[in-house]
């Protein structure tokens, strides 16, 4: 690859990380970018020379970003509502998902012969646990997902790629809420009510506490994403 | 002397219609006519002309379509519609307008200096 592919290829990168533009507005700007710089060219100037003044003349990224997304507000909320989509629902999935695992972990631990209490611990690990590693494991599927389109595609999805994710969201959610009723069940029958019970309370004691931590541990993330935000972005600009 | 970023940024979308008016073209080859034109003293940003074109187009005033260019590059080429010619009248009577009364202006007090 020659500097100007090379050079071009890091704009172009540069560009498609910012959800302003779409792949056909990429395609657009490289060509001006090219023409630009084969007519540096042909005037005398260097390659690095014809490179950098055909930069600097069709602007910089963050200011085009911004002129770009003023024209097309409405795919850039569409995005953010489809991420939010995606989120919500990923947090239910992950949630029952950790119920029916929980409840699972605290049924093999009765047939183990544990009592209620410890069961309770178990119980509220492991949903903890779990929920933390789902929503981890989810979060990396999807931003593979969304890696694997193609650059400054709409982010929004077909209809047919809708239903099959609905499809296996219900299908989900309808095991591990199944599975969840059926290990309490199970559990109930093998431990008797009031030993369950113990269980249950030890459980719905680190089901308040985790209420409360949530959301200040998602403050602090909320918060710290914003800070890096902050730096990455003004690290772009003075490149 | 440099246009301000104001004047340049109201005349874009005029100056747009009516290159757009004289036949098809594309991105750069409108920066092209526009800089010939001024003979390099209106300077664009070049990358601010595309948002305007996409604007236009959306307001169904100019479409676009794709064509091979000599490189054998797929190349977007802008095409005037109906509502960008009626477009381009109302901007002409403005600007003629914007015109005269400081033509006018002018030369009164060209008289009283």
């Amino acid at each position: 690859m020659s500097n100007v592919e090379k050079h071009i290829d890091r704009w172009r990168k540069g560009l498609s990380q910012s959800d302003a533009f779409t792949g056909g507005d990429i395609g657009e700007l490289e060509n001006h970018l090219r023409e630009e710089i084969a007519v540096l060219q042909r005037r005398g100037l260097s390659e690095q020379e014809a490179v950098l003044v055909a930069r600097h003349r069709l602007g910089d990224t963050s200011q085009l970003a911004e002129e770009f997304a003023k024209v097309d507000g409405g795919r850039r909320a569409m995005q953010h509502l489809s991420s939010m989509a995606m989120g919500v629902l990923l947090f239910l999935l992950a949630s029952y998902a950790s119920n029916g695992i929980s409840r699972g972990g605290v049924w093999a631990g009765a047939m183990f012969g544990l009592n209620g209490y410890t069961l309770g611990g178990i119980g509220a690990g492991l949903r903890i646990l779990t929920v933390i590693s789902l929503l981890l494991f989810g979060w990396l599927i999807l931003r593979s997902w969304a890696r694997s389109q193609p650059v400054g595609a709409s982010g929004g999805m077909s209809v047919p790629q809708a239903i099959l994710w609905f499809l296996v969201a219900v299908l989900l959610a309808g095991t591990t809420i199944g599975g969840e009723l059926l290990f309490t069940a199970a559990t109930v029958r093998s431990l008797g009510v009031a030993e369950y019970g113990r269980a249950c309370l030890v459980m719905g004691y680190a089901r308040f506490a985790w209420t409360i931590l949530t959301p200040i541990l998602a403050a602090i993330v909320f918060v710290a994403a914003g800070v890096h935000v902050q730096r990455h972005r003004r690290v772009c600009d003075n490149v | 002397m440099a246009v301000s970023k104001d004047l340049v940024a109201a005349s874009a979308a005029p100056m747009i219609l009516s290159i757009l008016a004289e036949g098809d073209s594309y991105g750069y080859a409108i920066i092209k006519r526009v800089r010939e034109l001024s003979d390099g003293q209106m300077q664009w940003t070049d990358g601010m002309l595309y948002p305007v074109l996409h604007r236009l187009e959306r307001q169904g005033q100019a479409e676009s379509y794709h064509q091979a260019s000599e490189t054998g590059r797929k190349r977007k080429y802008y095409r005037l519609k109906k509502d960008g010619s009626k477009a381009l009248a109302q901007h002409k009577e403005q600007w003629m307008l914007v015109h005269t009364t400081l033509q006018q202006l002018w030369e009164k007090n060209a008289c009283l200096t």
